[in-house]
């Protein structure tokens, strides 16, 4: 009866017209530029098509090529490596600096805002500049590692290294991070925190025991959206390495960009993209599945539940 | 205080303001409706017009040999189908997209306002896509059927679209006897054949010849190579002039593999387009005659890719992986960069060498190979005519037989250095006072110079997916007989596609 009341009751249907009315250009939006798009990817994946000529139906011979196709199995392994390098070092630094600079010291309001500017930077002039500076002959880096009689690493040059120091730039940009774990930080009660130095705990435990608890919905956030952008990893790989040395740093973007603009192979690169949006889903669902077992919300339920 | 107008019902003055500026609203809706129904580009139609009432036939013809650009200007002339009179009054506007270097850029944009000063009727507009993004662009402009009116077309590009109907089959304008298409090299209208059609029309040719550092070579103590040196001088001069960060050199006791600073030669045979290194050992990887099928695993093959991969695996002498600049610390050619003392190159670093002026150089053919012969390649760029014209082809073709006309070629591409012409009666206009010292060393390469194979619509593809195994095989890490068998397998599984066209 509750429902039915509700449901003709006149300033709420006024309010649900109001509702949709707002969500409408959104909605078409979503539909029309993602929900389609991805639709028409998906029977791509089973044509050929280079754009000229209409697509032709080619059932399941791209999947069936992905099977034997080493660049791929580069570009997933290196696209997974990337993720576990880069996100659980990004976020884990971004809580550090969060919890340093969260303190009212003069001219910290300075220093957040330093912080946050690499972010600010467009990605494409940053990897150009760490580029040079990690430049095997004439970068920076090498140059100092030089002075102090220490090894050069071929940072992008060197396929056992590339990766990795692709991982290391993702960390130029963690002041957003940093930003969303203060939003977190500001929302633990202090009385809690008080609560913990009087029963002896020192600022680690205090870190570990309290802190991070209540900060989990946010690390939870953080872990879910690096992983989605580390598996979409680009630009910099274009721009500093083309994938190279030997596919060291070839990511599954770079591949579905190869395939379909440098070698108009729409078709295989529509599976790919298809293989992207799988891996990122699955991903996710293992990471909100393991959310239950410790992010904490402070209403007393655990995620999920 | 209220403003009339503004205030509406019960006290909420933005609603009544939002009221008012729904007529307003209205009638910029209705207009936009109006506009977009309008119908017709303007442009268009005025072009559509103009063609419709152009001349079809060339007026006259001209002495390629004698005529200065500057009198080419004042007394246009066309080719087999041409149109544009400078007396005409009837209007024609075209757009030609380009993929040139600023340097290109400029002095192209010079000769188009000057055929458009000889043609007053002709309104050329240039639509520039950065060379890296040319494949990007054509394809997203083709899908969309928004090409230009004439496209440049890079040769070993050409292909995909050629055999994917995208440009007009110009033989037919091509055969009138004043066009004289016999005139241009060979190879560069190869590049733009397909079933007994040409699709372009080249208007550049670069041939790759060696290149010599001679501050090196002076530096070394190294007399420079002349035109009739072979590979094993190529060989023993790489290894003389390769240099550790200490300044030895492979043949002495303290040499660092892991310290070159200075390489002898810029390249190995580091991609699926290295059959000019083969080709001088008796070795020939492509199977028939577009390259449709290789075979990278014949005896002679392997044995030539052996000799090869001597260079950097023996000798240090020449990367390989050349154009990342994982072993040189600089992406792109090293021998430009300064890093090596020989390379394989084309035309168009003489341009940039002389523009910047950083290295005293000199160019010689080719060496000859065990065979007798010399082999290399030819880059080619052409105009083609997108089907999408449609009725401006006419037009069209006027202005590609201008732009490939014995004086424009001259005056716009050979004397300002960027390019060799693609017609073999004007390709003598590089010979100049500027360096290098050998310039007829080019002419002469143009002679036994052949387009990059494969060229078909597949071949970048097979480039990127043979890439890594090039480069592991040069380095070592793979067998030659190891690679090429993955070389063989991989490209010809990709390469079919174009067989069966």
């Amino acid at each position: 009866m509750a429902g039915i009341a509700h449901a003709s009751n006149p300033l709420r249907r006024r309010h649900e017209r109001r509702f949709l009315l707002f969500v409408a250009p959104w909605l078409v939006g979503a539909l029309a530029f993602q929900a389609l798009p991805m639709l028409v990817g998906l029977g791509l994946s089973f044509t050929n098509w280079s754009l000229v000529r209409n697509p032709e139906w080619r059932g399941l011979a791209h999947w069936q090529r992905m099977v034997d196709d080493p660049i791929l199995r580069h570009a997933l392994r290196n696209s997974l490596v990337y993720c576990l390098l880069s996100v659980p070092t990004g976020v884990a630094l971004a809580f550090g600096l969060a919890v340093l600079v969260n303190r009212p010291w003069r001219g910290m309001g300075l220093f957040r805002t330093v912080l946050l500017l690499p972010a600010l930077v467009s990605g494409t002039a940053v990897a150009l500049v760490w580029g040079w500076l990690f430049n095997p002959r004439f970068g920076v880096v090498n140059g100092i590692l030089r002075a102090a009689h220490l090894p050069t690493p071929g940072w992008l040059s060197d396929p056992r290294w590339a990766l990795p120091t692709l991982a290391l730039l993702s960390l130029w940009s963690v002041g957003g991070t940093v930003l969303i774990y203060l939003g977190g930080l500001r929302t633990v009660p202090p009385e809690l925190l008080d609560a913990a130095r009087l029963d002896g705990a020192n600022a680690v435990q205090v870190a570990r025991a309290v802190i991070l608890p209540l900060v989990s919905p946010v690390t939870y956030f953080l872990l879910i959206i690096g992983t989605i952008l580390g598996l979409q990893l680009f630009a910099p790989v274009y721009v500093l390495t083309e994938g190279g040395p030997r596919d060291s740093t070839m990511t599954l973007p770079l591949y579905i960009y190869l395939n379909a603009f440098k070698w108009s192979d729409y078709g295989y690169a529509a599976a790919l993209s298809v293989v992207l949006v799988a891996l990122t889903l699955l991903l996710t669902l293992v990471q909100v599945s393991l959310s239950r077992r410790w992010v904490y919300y402070a209403g007393g339920a655990m995620a999920g539940r | 205080m209220a403003v009339p107008g503004i205030r509406g019902r019960r006290g909420r003055p933005w609603l009544g303001g939002l009221r008012g500026l729904r007529g307003v609203l209205a009638l910029l809706l209705l207009s936009g409706l109006l506009v977009a129904c309008g119908g017709g580009d303007d442009d268009d139609s005025a072009d559509a017009a103009a063609t419709s009432a152009m001349p079809t036939e060339t007026a006259t013809a001209q002495s390629a040999t004698t005529a200065t650009a500057a009198t080419t200007m004042a007394e246009p002339t066309t080719g087999a189908g041409g149109a544009g009179d400078a007396g005409d009054d009837e209007k024609v506007s075209l757009t030609i997209g380009v993929a040139m270097t600023p340097p290109e850029l400029a002095t192209f944009q010079a000769g188009l306002d000057a055929l458009m000063e000889a043609h007053p009727n002709w309104t050329l507009t240039l639509e520039q896509t950065p060379q890296e993004g040319i494949i990007e662009k054509m394809n997203a402009q083709i899908a969309g059927e928004d090409l230009p009116d004439i496209v440049q077309v890079q040769g070993l590009m050409a292909q995909q679209w050629i055999r994917n109907g995208v440009f007009l089959d110009l033989s037919a304008f091509a055969a009138d006897q004043t066009f004289n298409v016999d005139d241009f090299w060979g190879g560069a209208l190869e590049q733009f054949s397909f079933d007994g059609g040409l699709y372009a029309i080249p208007n550049t040719v670069a041939p790759d010849v060696v290149y010599i550092n001679q501050d090196m070579f002076d530096a070394a103590g190294v007399p420079y190579p002349t035109d009739d040196w072979t590979f094993e001088d190529l060989r023993a001069l790489a290894r003389q002039l390769t240099l550790d960060s200490n300044g030895n050199s492979p043949d002495d006791a303290d040499f660092d593999p892991d310290a070159v600073v200075q390489w002898g030669l810029n390249v190995t045979p580091a991609s699926i387009w290295s059959r000019h290194f083969l080709l001088p050992f008796d070795a020939d990887p492509c199977v028939n005659v577009d390259c449709t099928e290789v075979q990278f695993d014949a005896p002679e093959v392997i044995a030539a890719l052996e000799w090869w991969s001597a260079l950097p695996q023996e000798d240090f002498s020449a990367p390989y992986d050349p154009y990342s600049g994982n072993q040189t610390g600089v992406p792109g050619d090293p021998f430009s960069a300064g890093l090596a003392a020989m390379g394989y190159n084309g035309f168009f670093l003489v341009g940039q060498l002389n523009a910047t002026d950083t290295m005293r150089y000199d160019v010689v053919q080719p060496p000859i190979g065990p065979n007798g012969e010399r082999a290399t390649t030819l880059s080619t760029n052409g105009w083609a005519i997108p089907v999408t014209t449609g009725e401006r082809a006419e037009a069209a073709w006027a202005v590609i037989s201008e732009l490939t006309s014995d004086a424009f070629l001259r005056e716009y591409w050979a004397v300002p250095g960027h390019a060799v012409p693609a017609r073999a009666s004007s390709a003598d206009a590089i010979l100049t006072d500027a360096a290098p010292e050998n310039q007829q060393a080019i002419i002469d390469a143009l002679a036994y110079a052949a387009v990059f194979r494969p060229y078909t619509a597949s071949a970048f593809e097979v480039y990127g997916r043979t890439a890594e195994l090039f480069a592991q095989m040069m380095s070592g890490d793979l067998s030659v007989a190891e690679a090429v068998a993955q070389i063989d397998e991989v490209a010809n599984s990709i390469l079919v596609n174009d067989r069966e066209e």
